[in-house]
């Protein structure tokens, strides 16, 4: 539907025009209207109910293995999500810690209901940013077909430069719990309804997925005693690096509330497999595509046959609430069975349930029709973000909104699109691969999807992108000059390292001893001592008689650069050849067809896709390294006959 | 990596080993006034004296020097094309030389003593396909070249790869897959039993330390490879008299197929291609050291030194009459390079020597170990030095099976580089870096690994695809 279309509808009327319009207030809209705003763009953000902004509908935490690193990234570029985590903590840890610092992943329980409440009040007071409680049903066009504007269920007809759409599991939403269904958005919220259609109208290709959530228990019938506790840490990192550099570091663990963890029973699985025939799943009811990365508990133990038993943690939803999230124990299976396997848990045989598990189906847009500014390539004008584009998880849906606001902005101000690719951050790795390989399930972050993991990780996210985030105008100068100030002490503190040398003394024995290490014959340097197995930073304090005081995260980064030196190199190789493949533009008006030697399929996929570069057409599944040899030759001929 | 530069090149166009005669390229504008460096024209239809005054298509008698020392190195044939009507659309000149491998290297080398480098690997045909000099159709034989490939996957990187080598390569890529993929569940999900994790990460570094293994195989392989290539060159030195000639009669005598007989005109050396168990030899008899008679210290070294020069193996012969003294100082300065020097006691059917304890006690400081009586004239101990060079040629493949050599030196590059990566993964697992850390490495390996069977891409490819062709085609 076009503007001039709507606005000639029945009771319809003019409501105002923006730069950007955002539809949907979850952790992309959020981001990107935010992001919006900031860059000085006349902004408003739509949602279906103000007091469900920023919700946290499913797990009450943030972060984790790969998402703790999206957090910081977001941060990093100038995003509010690791403010806000921080600020809504009852719980931090760092997962991964028996790892390497390279998948060391921050994660936080939140409290969800103040969560939602401190988003909704930062928004509202920020400059050129204007929320709106509406339910928009069609996205409108101009004559040529570029978006340009959104119309609400009352007629309401927005006019807006750009668009950007964030409507999570909103879409045509359909709950389920065994055999009732019902037609509502999650957490008992109306769903979008028209709003898909509309999409699909202009040619978008839509897609169905499902995801799911546990059952709610009060904490006070649940028997603590029979679980194991789980306490939070002391000495993690804040999410926000902007936190970080003023020191305001997370509660200590006593002021944390703990997580219980447990394991199912041979009476859960029992009562599950009894019921199987229950499961909307099996019986063929629900349509959508589920996450392979975050099952229900049923599809455990009809995948993992040879698993007897699997496990649960119980985590609290908030400091004002007896909320018990079950995580681990997401169900689609009725209401009545659901009581029956809750209470088979160990702690759990008197549990009070609050709120029952569903499963939710909700429409989607197919990610290969969207390039990696998260424009759509069919509606120019257009965004998406979060789980439209086939995603789970709200740091997954962060980290695309504030990618999708940024460029929403670059479209208004007429400057090109800012893309962070595969080798600068988890975000370009989640986004690359949603609009390049696309997806058949809600896609989930995972550190294996990443090349380049050792140079990803979560205490350097800053290096990697804070430049970016000033560049654009969402880091203001005095943080940017803090960021370049602890670089430089990075810098600093690891030459000096690698200068000073250490006398053979008994003192340093005993130290090495401790490690199992020998005493080297003669003076070695603090870096090469740092770079023996069990060697830290900390542990040579006695024999650095030079060292200075220095921030934790400061003489992290310097302990990892130096102990992970030589694979950090091996590393940063590959990356120079990714890059060397990203630089081989294609141009957009290519002729595949044209190309001798391509395989049909390459051909074809080639075609539709239109890929920016080389290194983007080879992560095509289906064009194989042959077919972009022979890319690269017919481009280099291109060249050269253009050249003369 | 796309920065075509247009420097002067040069590279040997004929194949590799010994023909008879040799053809060497150099292309790139400007290419004839460096070469005037090493060149000396002796005869040319228009009286020219400079290589570079020669007019385009035209040809000219003379010799290649030394630019530093003048000495002549061949005589040969110069013919010069003119910018842009040559195969690569630059200035070229031609050389025909004669065929020996020495002759060609020693050609080289003045070259680049003049200021043309050597051509990488298919750079002539990818200057050629750059200045437009590669008419449709060949370009279109290019595309078709790559085609084929891309239906037959496993031979991506060439032909060169023989069925046998792409399937253990395709071996150890998939194990290390496998290895890769379990480190990548210990990385990305929590352990639920440490015991049973900890077993099954010694199971990936055994998997890795084997693979490990085997591509060190494969790379020990390739110097056999190459000598199925390229010949395995032993050198007969010693005194005029000593038996040499006597020796190469006698070895090539036998109902073995001689290839070629070149005698070259500005060194005096013979050299003789034939078969030993299969193995190509080619035996090169420093017939010049006659001339100079006892005066080993002065040209006799410096000629033989020439000749031994590049042999993989050496048969140092001592005759009855030679004594210890001159035995050591004989060889003394010309084995460095040699890691097989064979001391032959020769024409025992007259009389053994009487310093044979002396000379082998003196000879054993020079590293030599290998002591062998033989008659020459009454065939005696011949089929030992026959042995020699049969073991030696097994040592070098280290246990490699005659299907798995690496021929190619892309290939082998490769490996040498996936092997270390691999030895990296290793290390980060015995030093409990952790096993991202180890997958890291890994992946760099496989991504090697790759580059030959044609499972990664790089922007190197345009380039791997020229150098697909033979080296100066």
């Amino acid at each position: 539907m076009t503007v001039r279309e709507a606005l000639a509808l029945d009771n319809s009327f003019e409501a105002g025009t923006f730069d950007v319009a955002v539809v949907g207030a979850g952790h992309a809209g959020c981001e990107a209207s935010h992001a919006c705003a900031k860059l000085g763009l006349n902004t408003i953000l739509f949602t279906l109910s103000l007091d469900s902004l920023a919700n946290l509908p499913c797990n009450p935490s943030i972060g984790g293995t790969s998402k703790g690193q999206l957090v910081r990234e977001v941060d990093a570029l100038g995003g509010i999500m690791g403010i806000m985590a921080d600020k809504c903590a009852v719980q931090m840890r760092m997962l991964n810690r028996s790892k390497g610092p390279a998948v060391y992943s921050p994660r936080a329980q939140e409290d969800r209901a103040m969560y939602s409440v401190e988003m909704k009040h930062y928004l509202e007071n920020l400059p050129n940013l204007t929320l709106k409680q509406a339910h928009i049903t069609a996205l409108l066009t101009d004559e040529e077909g570029n978006a340009a504007g959104v119309m609400t269920e009352g007629k309401a007809v927005y006019r807006a430069k750009a668009v950007v759409i964030c409507s999570g599991t909103y879409m045509e939403a359909r709950i389920i719990r065994g055999e009732v269904i019902t037609e509502s958005g999650p957490d008992g919220l109306p769903r979008s309804c028209g709003l898909s259609s509309s999409l699909g109208s202009l040619g978008i290709p839509l897609l169905r997925f499902k995801t799911g959530t546990p059952v709610r228990v009060n904490s006070n019938s649940v028997d603590f005693s029979q679980m194991t506790r789980q306490d939070g840490e002391d000495d993690i990192p804040p999410f926000s690096y902007r936190n970080e550099m003023e020191g305001k570091l997370p509660a200590p663990s006593e002021e944390q509330i703990p997580c219980w963890s447990i394991w199912t029973t041979e009476e859960t699985r029992k009562v599950i497999s009894d019921n199987m025939d229950r499961s909307p799943l099996y019986s063929g009811e629900i349509k959508g595509v589920g996450p392979r990365y975050c099952p229900s508990i049923e599809d455990k133990f009809m995948r993992f046959k040879d698993k007897t038993r699997h496990q649960i943690f119980v985590e609290p939803m908030g400091r004002h609430t007896n909320e018990m999230y079950l995580q681990g124990f997401s169900t689609s299976l009725p209401e009545e069975i659901q009581e029956k396997m809750v209470r088979s848990l160990p702690g759990l045989a008197d549990a009070k349930i609050q709120r029952a598990a569903y499963a939710i189906e909700y429409d989607l847009v197919d990610p290969l029709s969207v390039k990696a500014s998260l424009e759509s390539k069919i509606v120019p004008g257009l965004f998406t973000a979060g789980q439209i584009n086939g995603s789970s998880g709200y740091e997954e849906a962060a980290a695309q909104g504030i990618v999708a606001g940024i460029n929403a902005a670059m479209k208004c101000l007429c400057k090109e699109p800012v893309i962070i690719d595969r080798s600068q951050g988890y975000i370009g790795v989640l986004i690359d691969d949603l609009v390049t390989k696309g997806t058949n399930e809600p896609y989930r972050m995972m550190t294996s999807r990443a090349e380049y993991r050792l140079f990803l990780r979560q205490d350097n996210a800053d290096e990697r992108l804070t430049p970016i985030g000033h560049r654009i105008g969402l880091i203001d100068d005095e943080v940017f000059a803090k960021f370049k100030e602890k670089i430089e002490s990075i810098a600093i503190e690891t030459e000096r390292l690698k200068k000073t040398y250490v006398a053979p003394t008994d003192e340093l024995k005993a130290l090495l001893d401790t490690c199992n290490q020998t005493l080297p014959k003669s003076g070695e340097s603090l870096a090469d001592l740092i770079k023996r197995p069990g060697v830290t930073y900390d542990l040579l304090a006695p024999v650095d008689r030079n060292r200075k005081p220095l921030a934790r995260n400061i003489t992290f980064a310097c302990e990892t650069n130096i102990k992970y030196e030589g694979y950090l190199a091996l590393e940063k190789e590959k990356i120079e050849k990714f890059k060397n493949l990203e630089k081989i533009r294609i141009p957009e008006d290519t002729d595949y067809s044209h190309i001798r030697g391509l395989r049909i399929e390459a051909m074809q996929k080639l075609s539709k896709m239109k890929p920016e570069n080389v290194g983007r057409a080879s992560r095509i599944s289906g064009v194989s390294p042959a077919d972009c040899e022979v890319l690269l030759v017919y481009l280099e001929q291109q060249r050269r006959r253009e050249n003369g | 990596m796309y920065s075509y530069d247009d420097e002067p090149i040069c590279a040997c166009s004929t194949p590799a080993g010994i023909s008879g005669i040799a053809v060497i390229r150099i292309s790139g504008n400007g290419c004839g006034k460096l070469a005037d460096k090493c060149s000396v024209i002796l005869r040319s239809s228009g009286d020219y004296k400079k290589l570079s005054e020669l007019p385009g298509y035209t040809c000219a008698f003379g010799y290649v020097k030394d630019p530093s020392t003048d000495v002549k190195v061949d005589e040969v044939i110069f013919t010069r094309f003119e910018e842009p009507h040559s195969y690569t659309g630059e200035e070229m000149v031609e050389i025909s030389s004669h065929g020996s491998g020495a002759v060609k290297q020693e050609i080289l080398k003045c070259l680049g003593m003049s200021g043309i480098r050597m051509a990488y690997p298919g750079e002539f045909s990818r200057r050629a396909f750059i200045n437009g000099k590669m008419s449709l159709a060949s370009a279109e034989a290019v595309m078709d070249v790559i085609n084929s490939e891309t239906e037959r996957q496993l031979e991506a990187a060439g032909s060169l790869m023989s069925g046998k080598l792409a399937e253990e390569i395709e071996h150890i890529e998939h194990d290390l897959y496998d290895q890769a993929a379990m480190l990548e569940t210990f990385t990305e999900f929590d352990t639920e039993d440490p015991d049973e994790e900890e077993a099954k990460l010694e199971k990936v570094k055994d998997s890795l330390s084997d693979c490990h293994e085997r591509l060190t195989v494969l790379c020990k392989g390739y110097g056999k490879g190459r000598i199925l290539s390229e010949r395995l060159r032993v050198a007969l030195l010693g005194l005029p008299n000593s038996g040499k000639s006597t020796l190469l009669n006698t070895l090539t005598g036998f109902d073995r197929a001689i290839v070629t007989e070149v005698a070259g005109t500005t060194r005096d050396t013979i050299e003789v291609q034939l078969n030993i168990n299969g193995i190509p030899v080619t035996l090169i008899d420093t017939a010049g050291i006659r001339e100079t008679d006892d005066i080993i210290e002065s040209m006799g070294i410096g000629k033989a030194y020439e000749a031994g020069r590049g042999a993989d193996m050496i048969f140092y012969m001592i005759p009855p009459d030679m004594n210890a003294d001159e035995a050591y100082y004989g060889v003394k300065d010309i084995i460095e390079d040699c890691d097989s020097v064979t001391a032959v006691f020769s024409k025992s059917d007259t009389g053994d020597n009487p310093y044979r304890d002396e000379i082998e006690g003196k000879l054993k400081t020079l590293g030599i170990t290998n002591f062998i009586s033989i008659s020459a004239e009454e065939d005696l101990n011949i089929d030992k030095l026959e042995d020699t060079i049969i073991d030696y040629y097994q040592e070098l493949g280290g246990g490699a099976s005659e299907g798995l050599l690496i021929t190619n030196s892309r290939h082998y590059t490769k490996f040498i580089k996936a092997s270390k990566k691999l030895a990296l993964a290793l290390d980060a697992l015995d030093n409990d870096l952790g096993t991202e850390v180890c997958a890291s490495a890994l992946r760099a390996c496989l991504d090697e690994i790759g580059e030959v069977t044609g499972k990664t891409v790089s922007a190197t490819l345009a380039d791997t695809i020229f150098s697909r062709f033979c080296i100066g085609k």
